[in-house]
């Protein structure tokens, strides 16, 4: 077998033991935890409960979506070849709409936040970053230090609170929240359009800034190393002009980034949820806030489902990009 | 090193100097601002939305609890998250890392697979889940803790395994090996003091996870309704729409404070690094 195949099946084989294994965890969590939390729900919905159709209604309709009356095993077999057919069950509180158009309906919104969201951070804090590193020992690399610390040290919970308080509230120039004007139906419009990048660019701002500090703190040490090395030096020695230098570094030292891109992908996704709720932007995060909130198992553990699979793939996707740009570690499996 | 020629090599150093004083100023109002301002941050009989004035010195919220109050109280517990979820995370990376280091061959192996499939598994999401289902009626400060550093310890976990791996290699090991000494002791009193500083590092910055983390999961609504943290005062203010009806004392101070003590444990974390690994120095 080429070493790149064998390569790939272990990546591959080590993906589907993690989202087995997550999986289990989801599902064995309500079930191990004491108190049985969805004989809770359902007691808790009892003394609430106006008519007792509607309660029988809802008995019914969790222990079906638990398969409660069934053994374990058969229960999380059951679970997965469902969820694999794509039936995630039945929301508790949404008027019973299934959690699969639930995510449809929401997810495009989280990805079309967060993607150019990380991409962003990403190009412009490796830039500084590596900028900074070459201009070492200056008062702009000092102050950028200073202020790449304390930006990454800034809570995107609280920056997005208080750019709403800033921008919304005072200055009255962007609008507080939602993914769009709520009297326009989502379309491809000029109308529609601008309604979304109006509601887009705090939600937008509020994940880039915090996320610059990291990028510019990791990539100007990976730079000053990379300024360090034998072909840099030997550059400056035979007056290759600067910017150039510079261009040769900046591409070598983007290149273990690459893995921290994949990782703070994972990150952020999951991160989402705090930025969407606040800003009231109706991505998965939302969904997932008020399934938590409602107790809406189904969903709950068809967002888990969805969200550790976008991660796992992020991961998975970087490693082989990383193979693919890196020609060192291409070249490392070779020679094995 | 004596201990007192340690403190000045650290006290020496600007970066842990700086941190260490912004550390110091939130212990104080941590500690003694209960002491000189006793208000309770529960109580609720007092006019909603006041701003800061003589009376109320950071204001009111919608439900007339006395900010300043909640911020000390805030801090407080906040730091408690903090302390505990480092030392939660340290043990369970220590135990882990220094068995797979030190034991080799399958268990090695096994722990490794394991912490690496912990590693992808995102963490925010798990503990959101384990809190969800245990109930955040039932969930205690201890127990967020402890959910943040379930899934925090892998990083800590791989870097002390290879640490060990390669001081398992030098002399000293060697000749307590030729002295028949065994693993443990080896384990203890060879190879834990050359990790001491990398595990004071690592404890620094896992309290200011547990701290942000706390915050994330209160924001939420997933911790004790009964206990004021620097999250709950966030959770109020978010619940509340305080930001957009424009009430900035609710969150403005109690977030510049959370910055400001996320900013002096990294700062604090920087320094002893600069101190202990000389090849940091200047760059």
């Amino acid at each position: 077998m080429r070493p790149v195949y064998k390569y790939l099946l272990t990546k591959i084989l080590f993906l589907v033991a993690t989202y087995f294994i997550s999986l289990l965890i989801v599902f064995i969590l309500p079930r191990a935890v004491p108190g049985n939390p969805v004989q809770n729900l359902v007691v808790s919905l009892t003394t609430g409960a106006t008519s007792p159709e509607l309660l029988s209604e809802y008995q019914r309709r969790l222990v079906q979506a638990f398969d409660l009356d069934k053994p374990l095993h058969a229960q999380f077999l059951n679970w997965i070849v469902r969820s694999f057919r794509g039936d995630l069950g039945v929301s508790t509180q949404a008027y019973g709409e299934s959690v699969v158009s639930l995510i449809a309906k929401h997810l495009p919104w989280t990805l079309l936040l967060l993607v150019p969201a990380n991409i962003v951070a990403w190009f412009i804090g490796n830039y500084v970053g590596a900028y900074v590193a070459y201009k070492r020992g200056s008062v702009l690399e000092k102050t950028n230090v200073v202020i790449g610390m304390i930006i990454s040290q800034i809570p995107y919970y609280w920056l997005a609170m208080t750019l709403i308080y800033v921008f919304a509230v005072n200055l009255q120039v962007l609008p507080s929240g939602s993914a769009y004007d709520p009297t326009l139906e989502p379309s491809l419009t000029p109308e529609f359009i601008t309604s979304y990048l109006q509601h887009y660019v705090l939600p937008f701002l509020s994940i880039v800034l915090p996320s610059l500090g990291g990028w510019i703190i990791g990539m100007r040490v990976i730079a000053t190393m990379e300024l360090g090395s034998p072909y840099i030096q030997y550059s400056n020695s035979v007056g290759v002009k600067d910017s150039i230098i510079f261009r040769y570094m900046l591409r070598n030292s983007m290149l273990p980034q690459v893995t921290g891109l994949g990782i703070q992908m994972g990150f952020v996704l999951a991160g989402q949820i705090i930025t969407e709720q606040l800003f009231n932007y109706q991505g998965m995060g939302i969904l997932l806030a008020r399934a938590l909130g409602a107790r809406d198992y189904p969903v709950v553990q068809g967002v888990f489902m969805i969200l550790i699979a976008t991660v796992l793939l992020a991961n998975f996707i970087v490693d082989l990009v990383y193979v693919l740009i890196d020609p060192r570690i291409r070249l490392g499996y070779k020679s094995e | 090193m004596k201990v007192v020629e340690l403190l000045y090599v650290l006290f020496n150093n600007a970066r842990f100097m700086v941190g260490f004083g912004i550390l110091l100023f939130e212990l104080m109002l941590a500690f003694l601002g209960p002491v000189l301002y006793p208000v309770d941050p529960f109580n609720t009989n007092n006019p909603a939305w006041v701003p800061p004035n003589d009376v109320y010195p950071l204001g009111t919220d919608r439900s007339g609890r006395d900010m300043l109050a909640m911020i000390f109280y805030g801090i407080r517990n906040s730091l408690y998250v903090g302390v505990l979820t480092g030392v939660f995370t340290v043990v369970i990376g220590l135990v882990i890392g220094l068995l797979s280091g030190m034991k080799g061959g399958i268990p090695d192996e096994v722990l490794m697979s394991f912490t690496n499939i912990v590693m992808i598994i995102p963490g925010v999401l798990l503990a959101i889940l384990i809190i969800t289902y245990i109930g955040y009626e039932n969930a205690r400060l201890e127990l967020v803790a402890a959910v943040l550093a379930i899934t925090a310890w892998p990083g800590f976990a791989r870097a002390v395994r290879a640490q060990v791996l390669s001081l398992k290699e030098r002399e000293f090991v060697y000749l307590s090996r030729l002295a028949g000494y065994g693993r443990l002791r080896i384990a203890f009193q060879d190879i834990m003091p050359h990790l001491a500083t990398y595990i004071l590092i690592m404890f620094v910055n896992y309290m200011n996870v547990g701290i942000n983390g706390e915050v994330g999961l209160s924001i939420l609504g997933l911790t004790p309704m009964n206990i004021m943290t620097l999250g709950k005062i966030l959770y109020f203010a978010a619940i509340t729409q305080s930001f957009i009806l424009g009430k900035w004392w609710t969150f403005i101070p109690a977030g510049l404070l959370q910055v400001l003590l996320s900013i002096s444990l990294l700062l604090i974390a920087t320094g002893i690094d600069e101190v202990f690994n000389p090849r940091l120095r200047g760059m």
